[in-house]
């Protein structure tokens, strides 16, 4: 029995020094010993813990924050030099006399987000998994400052680096892609409106630096200018501060309330100059900068200098390359002419600005010596886009859809030798590659294919050589099908092309025949065609021949395969189904 | 002897079973102290003591004005003397009526003059006048906390 | 003075008996009349067989579940003060019943660690059902008259499970709404799961119709079902005789009589002893100097052991509710679903199956293994009295050599459901891929 009554006792004893260490644990929260460092450094009477609760009330909604049980000594000017959580908040309004902030009756979480209503720290501070709204220390508080006050334009004195967030934003050309409610429209990329209310701050930052990180499809450039810390930060305050819920309302927001300009300036006479201010971004005599295209776009100057960014391709050549009318219609819709473009549309320029950009563009003159020898033109006009390996990485690729040709596959160079010319010259409807009859001579291009050729073929085995078949004729009664499998003898049909084309294409094609079908993304350079970009398919050179053995023997040096099992009815059908489904893409 | 040696061990046994039972006694006693800790409020979600009214809003000279939500009558002696009553029964803390003569409470049937005194019924004091202040912004703050004696009026010009 | 202190002893003895109604003295008299007068020791026998405090013959597992339901109901009502079941948005943004869950873990005293003890006390209750079912089977206390009950605590197991999962919603956070999603999901798949699973939801989805309903499931109908099967449970074990025990228990060895404390015989007939006090029960009349000899008064042995049960149940449970809070993600998002979205623990064996298969891997095969470990008793009877060579009532006997394929194949099924958990809690990450816990851990519920 004894037995019994020592283990009983010993339990016992362990619950009760369990139970005591529960109260203790409740008894002894961060916030008593806070208070009571407080008074001792303040040198005053410990007057017992509180929880000090504010009820913050708006004419919307009333938040709890308990905050200052641990910040004691948030609005206490004497307690300015003490460590953190005791210490006084600095001014929020730089100069000014008395705050208007009284923490009294706004609290902290209103500004600087956490979980109001925890009195530890942890907890507090929003660092548990799952919460919404972890705490935004210091400046980034500036995100807040949006819901009391107007923030759309103007300057509103502490909010320092909310404000270069703007400026960035409009400057970067951001807007160009991503919407927010009364700067820009654009259905490029996610709406930005209440970005502060469904991302935390983080997640910002992550989105900004490194697109991919939440989105493995973004297309979202990593863009080359956001890896200071300032500069991500200012761009994420401002993103942050993109709230639609509102604790003020316009006409009862709190003294310092700006009223948002409501009218923008805009260009109305075309000039050079005007242009050059779009084009970097620039505000242009009061006009606000909507342009920006050097963020993604280079340029040379006349000394063959390169500057600008490297999202999109080079311009220099661009009105010698594609003509004034083209230009303009792509800068207001990019997809009009290149269908995978993911340059934002610029649909709200007026004919000034856009002449400005065009009469800005065509000063750009430079060109190279017609007597330059093959590498020397490759790498003024070829290199950006296909790389300085010929396998199609150049500095810009990355974001071009189509790819650019891969010329270090030394199938595809030999199997469609007689294209290069042709495809120089006239360019590739419906992708990146522009003509350029009108920079590089007939003797020029001739010493460029050259080029190529030789440096792809270097290494080449001699004996690769594409098989040659001819486009079967509808009724051509003599002709056996391929591996005599048949005798064709109709003309292509599209309701039997749909239901081939789903059957055979659409894993990489897509279903919509988009080129983007599920194992599009797996695949290595270049992408499947997208079969859909009608100034693509509808070029001379993209003939039915051209199709019909694209999809019979595959194309070489690509993930195309060859597909030899079908019956020649079936790739007529097929081609039938792409041709009729580009015409109704339109 | 061996009967000695029983005893010793039961002895043993009741100290042993006497001091477990001790300390469940302790914890239990603790877990009680613990639940009434438990529920007693520590902090409260309700009216604020203090509530704020625009300048704007206030009654027109010699005229008062009811705060329902607040149990509060605000009265404008001249341009810049304004007081506020307390519309809580100094009896059992039901809501006063204002009427011609005064004061009623419906509760309990205590009466009150226009200026808080108590004439007839059960309750004990006065009602209590409150503590107005301006406050930057164009807003007068007034306590519902304070209780001063009858007739203080504020400046508010 | 005399005559005063008389009067004193008298008012005191009167006093007492008005208390207790027996001395605490070491007479069998005394004892039976402690267990029979007391109306929570009169659930027991007043004599119990020795074997019946033996660590090895319960290991106190359903005693362990029963206190846990205990603590459950105490710190449950405690947390009914402070618990509102409502979503509608706070003041704060924050739906209430999330943010009264805020409200406990930071500015109510003692809140906290109720909470935690709430949810452990939960997940242990689970656990030891689990492991009391395991013990009965193994043992063959499922067998001898005891077959009913055996399905009466399948039903509180059952209970047990629903009871888990109705609170597993109510601090409605992301865990709460997700794991209650994914397992209304599950029900779903049943034949008649959606007329099942409106009831329960009280509208299309997990929304405040739900909340409310759970709410009431588990602080007041849940409870009072399994209070009132409880009390049935116990009961039938009294009435089967105890626990259960071989048919022979002589050879056994057996607790030595000053183990329990001496036992005065103050009968006029000193001969005589008392065997065992009037009852109508199952089993063997004892018989002089065999049967009895096994018999114990329940006080204060089995008492002290109960007791040493208890504190043991209630020291453990502080401990770790001191040491590990109890889970709280942010508010419930109807929109942004958790990835993975987790049921809790013991819904992940199920979530399991079901990745595999929704009908076969949801309904098909826990279906059969309810029904089956349910039935199970019946099954046995059912092959012993239609096959003659099916002889395998066994009561009360640890791993009876003759049951061995019915015991591997209980065990058997035991281990399955507990690699389809753990797969389910650390082997399974985002989109519900095979991540691997030593290279990353997987989060998003299951606790």
């Amino acid at each position: 029995m004894i037995k019994d009554y020592r283990t009983l006792l010993i339990l016992a004893f362990a619950g009760f020094v369990f139970f005591a260490m529960s109260m203790k644990k409740a008894l002894d929260q961060d916030y008593v010993k806070h208070q009571k460092a407080y008074y001792k450094a303040l040198g005053e009477e410990f007057p017992g813990a509180e929880i000090k609760q504010v009820n913050v009330k708006t004419p919307s909604v009333a938040m709890i924050d308990r905050c200052q049980s641990c910040h004691v000594g948030a609005s206490n000017p004497e307690a300015a030099g003490f460590d953190q959580p005791l210490t006084a908040h600095p001014s929020i309004v730089p100069g000014a006399e008395t705050d208007p902030h009284d923490f009294a009756k706004i609290g902290c979480a209103v500004c600087h987000d956490g979980n109001g209503r925890a009195l530890e720290e942890h907890d507090a501070h929003g660092e548990f998994h799952g919460w919404i709204k972890p705490m935004l220390v210091g400046q980034k508080a500036q995100a807040s400052c949006v819901r009391c006050h107007a923030m759309e334009s103007g300057h509103l004195a502490g909010a320092e680096l909310y404000e270069k967030g703007r400026e960035l934003f409009l400057e970067k050309a951001c807007w160009g892609c991503h919407t927010i409610a009364g700067i820009s429209s654009s259905s490029q990329a996610p709406e930005l409106t209440d970005a502060g209310g469904k991302f935390n701050y983080d997640y910002l930052v992550e989105s900004i630096v490194h697109p991919k990180a939440n989105d493995e499809n973004s297309k979202m450039p990593e863009f080359d200018w956001v890896h200071d810390e300032e500069t991500v930060m200012a761009l994420a305050t401002y993103l942050k501060g993109q709230q639609k819920a509102r604790l003020r309302s316009e006409d009862s927001a709190p003294i310092g309330y700006i009223k948002p300009k409501s009218d923008q300036v805009r260009i109305e006479k075309p000039s050079v100059a005007a242009g050059r201010a779009l084009f970097a971004g620039a505000p242009f005599e009061g006009a606000i900068a909507k342009g920006g295209c050097v963020n993604c776009h280079a340029f040379r100057n006349d000394d063959g200098q390169l500057s600008g960014g490297n999202i999109g391709p080079e311009l220099t050549w661009t009105m010698r390359n594609r003509g004034e009318e083209y230009v303009k219609e792509h800068i207001v819709n990019s997809r009009v002419h290149a269908p995978d473009s993911i340059m934002p549309t610029f649909k709200d320029y007026n004919e000034a600005e856009l002449d400005s950009l065009v009469a800005f563009l065509s000063t750009f003159d430079y060109k190279l010596d017609s007597a330059s020898e093959g590498q020397k033109l490759y790498d003024a006009y070829c290199v950006s886009c296909h790389g300085e390996d010929m396998d199609g990485q150049g500095i810009v690729s990355a974001m071009l859809d189509p790819y650019p040709r891969d010329f270090s596959k030394h199938q595809f160079v030999i199997s469609y030798e007689e294209r290069f010319k042709d495809s120089i010259l006239n360019g590739v409807g419906g992708t990146a590659m522009p003509a350029w009859k009108n920079v590089l001579g007939e003797k020029e291009v001739e010493t460029l294919v050259e080029f190529i050729k030789q440096k792809s073929l270097e290494q080449a085995p001699t004996n690769f050589k594409r098989m040659d078949v001819e486009l079967p004729k509808p009724g051509d009664a003599e002709r056996l099908d391929y591996k005599e499998k048949g005798t064709v003898i109709e003309a292509g049909d599209v309701a039997r092309g749909i239901k081939a084309f789903q059957a055979n294409c659409t894993s990489c094609h897509g279903k919509l025949a988009n080129g983007k079908g599920p194992s599009a993304y797996a695949l290595e350079h270049p992408l499947p065609r997208n079969l859909i970009n009608k100034e693509f398919l509808n070029q001379a050179s993209v003939s039915d021949e051209r199709l019909y053995q694209s999809i019979l023997l595959g194309v070489a040096g690509t993930p195309m395969p060859s597909h030899d099992f079908l019956k020649d009815q079936t790739i007529l059908d097929i081609i039938a189904f792409i041709r009729a489904n580009t015409e109704e893409a339109e | 002897m061996a009967k000695e040696k029983k005893e010793g061990k039961s002895r043993r046994e009741l100290i042993t079973i006497g001091s477990a039972f001790g300390l469940m006694g302790l914890a239990a006693a603790g877990t009680g102290g613990a639940i009434f800790k438990y529920m007693f409020p520590v902090v409260s979600y309700g009216t604020p003591q203090k509530f704020l009214i625009p300048v704007d809003d206030l009654p027109d000279v010699g005229d008062e004005l009811v705060f329902d939500d607040m149990k509060v009558v605000v009265r404008r002696h001249s341009e810049e003397k304004v007081a506020a009553i307390s519309l809580v029964c100094t009896h059992l803390g039901c809501t006063v009526n204002v009427v011609e003569t005064g004061f009623q409470c419906p509760c309990h049937g205590s009466q009150y003059d226009s200026d808080g005194l108590v004439v007839g019924g059960p309750a004990p004091k006065t009602l209590p006048w409150l503590e107005v202040k301006v406050v930057p912004g164009g807003q007068i703050e007034i306590d519902t906390g304070t209780s001063l004696p009858e007739n203080t009026f504020f400046e508010v010009a | 003075m005399n005559e005063l202190i008389q009067q004193a002893k008298e008012f005191g003895n009167k006093l007492y008996y008005s208390f207790f109604r027996h001395r605490f003295d070491n007479t069998g008299l005394t004892k039976s009349k402690i267990m029979f007068s007391n109306v929570l020791l009169h659930i027991q026998p007043v004599k119990i067989h020795k074997r019946s405090v033996k660590f090895k013959t319960t290991m106190g597992l359903g005693l362990i579940t029963f206190y846990l339901f205990l603590i459950l109901s105490v710190t449950g009502i405690l947390l009914m003060f402070h618990y509102v079941p409502s979503t509608a948005i706070g003041p704060d943004g924050l739906p209430d019943a999330y943010s009264r869950m805020l409200n406990l873990r930071s500015n109510v005293f003692w809140g906290g660690f109720l909470r935690n003890m709430h949810r452990w006390a939960a997940h242990g209750m689970v656990a030891f059902v689990a492991l009391h079912m395991l013990r009965v089977y193994l043992a063959g206390a499922h067998r001898g008259g005891r077959e009913f009950n055996w399905v009466i605590g399948c039903i509180l197991g059952l209970l047990t499970v629903f009871l888990s999962y109705t609170g597993y919603l109510l601090p409605w956070d992301q865990l709460a709404f997700w794991g209650v999603k994914v397992g209304t999901e599950i029900a779903k798949i049943a034949p008649g799961g959606a007329l099942i699973r409106g009831i329960l939801l009280g509208d299309t989805d997990v929304g405040s119709e739900a909340l409310i309903r759970f709410y009431v499931l588990h602080v007041a109908v849940l409870p009072a079902v399994m209070g009132f099967l409880i009390a049935v449970h116990f009961f039938r074990i009294r009435k089967d005789g105890g626990l259960a025990r071989p048919a022979n228990t002589q050879n056994e060895k057996q607790i030595p009589d000053e183990e329990f404390g001496e036992v005065k015989n103050n009968s006029v007939f000193k001969s005589a002893r008392s065997y065992k006090l009037v009852e109508i029960v199952k089993g063997n009349e004892p018989k002089v100097n065999e049967e009895t000899d096994q018999m114990m008064f329940a006080w204060p042995k089995l008492i002290t052991r109960e007791l040493i049960v208890l504190m043991g149940t209630i020291a453990f449970l502080s401990l770790i509710s001191v040491l590990f809070d109890a889970p709280l993600e942010g508010p419930a998002d109807p929109n942004h679903p958790t990835n993975p979205s987790k049921a809790p623990w013991y819904f992940l064996g199920l979530q399991e199956l079901v990745s595999y298969h929704g009908f076969i891997g949801g309904i098909v095969i826990p279906g059969i293994m309810a029904g089956g470990v349910m039935f199970l008793p019946y099954i046995e009877i059912f092959l012993e009295t239609f096959t003659k060579t099916y002889r395998k009532n066994i009561p009360g006997v640890w791993f009876a050599r003759e049951r061995n394929l019915e015991n591997s194949l209980f065990i058997g099924m035991y281990l399955f459901m507990l690699i389809l958990i753990i797969i389910g809690v650390y082997f399974r990450g985002e989109n519900w891929a095979i991540v691997y816990p030593w290279v990353e851990t997987a989060v998003g519920g299951g606790h």
